[in-house]
């Protein structure tokens, strides 16, 4: 098992409390809407964010238990991040931001630089690895992250909203060119989007998320035929009910308490 | 008619009203007039002999010496003082920052009689530090350097946490998740980031040591050569020798207005945050 975790932790009066499971090259999608604990389950698992009981194991070692008062820094866990606002250093041009992981590592720079260039090409921005982050578009900007979170060869890949940077049509393409990188080299991927499609475009499993816990998790058409909250069912009928067609980006719909036309259930 | 919008068109729309107009012109005038009256009273003509006489040249050196020699040793100590300030809650740190920001509001001549009590002859690390290494600080170069170390460092670990506290982590996370360890994301991303202020802070940290008189004639004394600094000599020319007094005192404040002026066009007229789109 490539991630089997028990995230407990409470924030103020926010309590998340997650079981969660993911395969080995599995890509397991966490939806739900704004608030409901998307990204601190992702801090939790790449080590941003100390639980306050329960476990997380990555590929069979235990990386946070507060019982055993076992903590393994964000640095040694080998998971590949994109945050949602792409992070990218400012100070550093796209290429020394795809470096970087490496030269941390202790890659040396000429190899670093090497292989660098070689991510950069195959997302697509081979002619942008001299610009500076604040000279991309938000969506190459999300390019170049992703870049540099698989140029370290991460056992984990973790992305949050990785679409957000981008427009209707980028979306689109973005989310084609993922499917082609994670069909490329499997890697166990947690994906958090508040947009099933990114879900059922790319996701083995759909885990959903609300108010910190899980109300569902299953496939795409499990959570389609028996959605098993409101939630649900207006959001894949908010995605899919409206125009019925498939991959076009619709605006985003997160609150459940107005159902969108095309309701399911419910 | 013309419809062409006049560019020279001013309306005092959010012009400040004349009192408040006429109270900060007052106020701009007792900033100016001192300086004015200097620049006035100065013998321009002997101006270069007087700045080039031995006493001068010698009090000029010990200065800048020991000044930079005191910024190094603040950015040494203050920048990690700061990351600590900053990044660590320990129960009392509120007091312990107090404590360390102390020297901006005390009397400089305070804590000169402060750091008697503490490295002097009998102070508690004074005789230790002789029997051990043979070392007198008080009365000594080192002494000097001492000194405005001490009215110096809160100037750059003021900016420097400020820097910290305002910084987003998430630069910092990214590059822990890409395997860096803590020393290495600071090096690579934070340091890079608050290097704005990083700079303003030494600069600031440089000027106050550079003009430090209290602490270092209560500690260090005024030996020529040794530890009288160029605020010492401007002091004690003001009876033996009035125009080195005007002539070194013109030349501080063009270092010290030089290091304002600076700051704010190269460094803090740049915030990080322009960069970080």
């Amino acid at each position: 098992m490539s991630i089997n975790a028990v995230v407990q932790l409470q924030q103020g009066e926010f309590i998340l409390d997650v079981e969660l499971t993911v395969g080995e090259g599995e890509v397991l999608a966490v939806v739900g809407p704004n608030g409901s604990g998307k990204t601190t389950l992702l801090r939790a698992i790449c080590g941003l964010q100390p639980i306050h009981s329960g476990f997380i194991s990555l590929h069979d070692r235990v990386v946070d238990n507060p019982r055993t008062n076992t903590f393994v820094f964000p640095e040694h866990r080998h998971s590949g991040v994109v945050f949602q606002d792409n992070s990218l250093f400012p100070n550093l041009s796209a290429r020394e931001n795809v470096a970087f992981g490496l030269r941390a590592q202790g890659v040396s720079r000429s190899e670093a630089r090497k292989r660098a260039t070689e991510w950069i090409a195959r997302v697509g921005l081979a002619d942008f690895a001299d610009r500076r982050p604040s000279q991309l578009s938000g969506g190459q900007a999300q390019r170049i992250a992703l870049a540099r979170a698989l140029a370290i060869e991460p056992q984990l890949l973790l992305l949050d909203e990785p679409m957000s940077a981008f427009d209707a049509g980028g979306r689109v393409e973005m989310r084609r060119d993922l499917r082609a990188h994670l069909a490329a080299r499997p890697i166990t991927t947690v994906l958090v989007t508040h947009d099933p499609l990114d879900a059922f475009a790319l996701a083995d499993r759909v885990l959903v998320l609300e108010h910190g816990t899980v109300t569902q998790v299953g496939s795409f058409e499990e959570l389609t035929l028996h959605p098993r909250s409101g939630h649900i069912a207006d959001m894949i009928g908010n995605a899919f009910g409206q125009d019925g067609i498939f991959g076009l980006a619709l605006p985003d719909h997160d609150d459940p308490d107005t159902p969108p036309e095309g309701q399911i259930g419910a | 008619m013309n419809r062409t919008p006049s560019r020279t068109r001013t309306v005092a729309l959010h012009r400040p009203p004349v009192a408040v107009l006429a109270l900060a012109a007052i106020a701009i005038a007792f900033f100016a007039l001192p300086f004015i009256g200097l620049l006035w009273r100065v013998p321009w003509s002997d101006a270069w002999s007087l700045l080039t006489t031995d006493a001068s040249l010698t009090a000029l050196r010990l200065s800048l010496e020991t000044s930079i020699a005191a910024t190094l040793i603040s950015v040494m100590f203050g920048v990690p003082l700061a990351w600590v300030l900053a990044r660590y809650g320990f129960p009392g740190r509120r007091i312990v920052r107090a404590l360390c920001l102390l020297s901006l509001v005390l009397p400089p001549v305070v804590g000169g009689v402060a750091l008697f009590a503490a490295y002097g002859r009998r102070g508690i690390l004074g005789d230790a530090l002789f029997e051990w290494f043979g070392l007198r600080l008080p009365f000594s170069t080192a002494g000097v350097v001492l000194a405005q170390t001490f009215i110096a460092m809160p100037f750059l670990v003021l900016t420097v946490e400020a820097a910290l506290r305002g910084l987003d982590p998430q630069n910092e996370n990214a590059a822990r998740t890409l395997g860096a360890s803590r020393w290495y994301a600071f090096r690579r991303v934070t340091l890079p980031a608050i290097r704005p202020a990083l700079i303003a802070g030494a600069a600031l940290a440089w000027a106050r040591a550079l003009g430090e008189f209290g602490a270092t004639i209560t500690f260090a004394g005024n030996l020529p050569g040794r530890t009288q600094t160029m605020p010492l000599s401007v002091y004690l020319a003001l009876e033996s020798n009035p125009g080195q007094a005007l002539v070194l005192s013109v030349l501080m404040i063009g270092i010290s207005f030089a290091v304002l002026l600076g700051l704010r066009d190269r460094w803090l007229g740049q915030p990080t945050s322009s960069d970080r789109v």
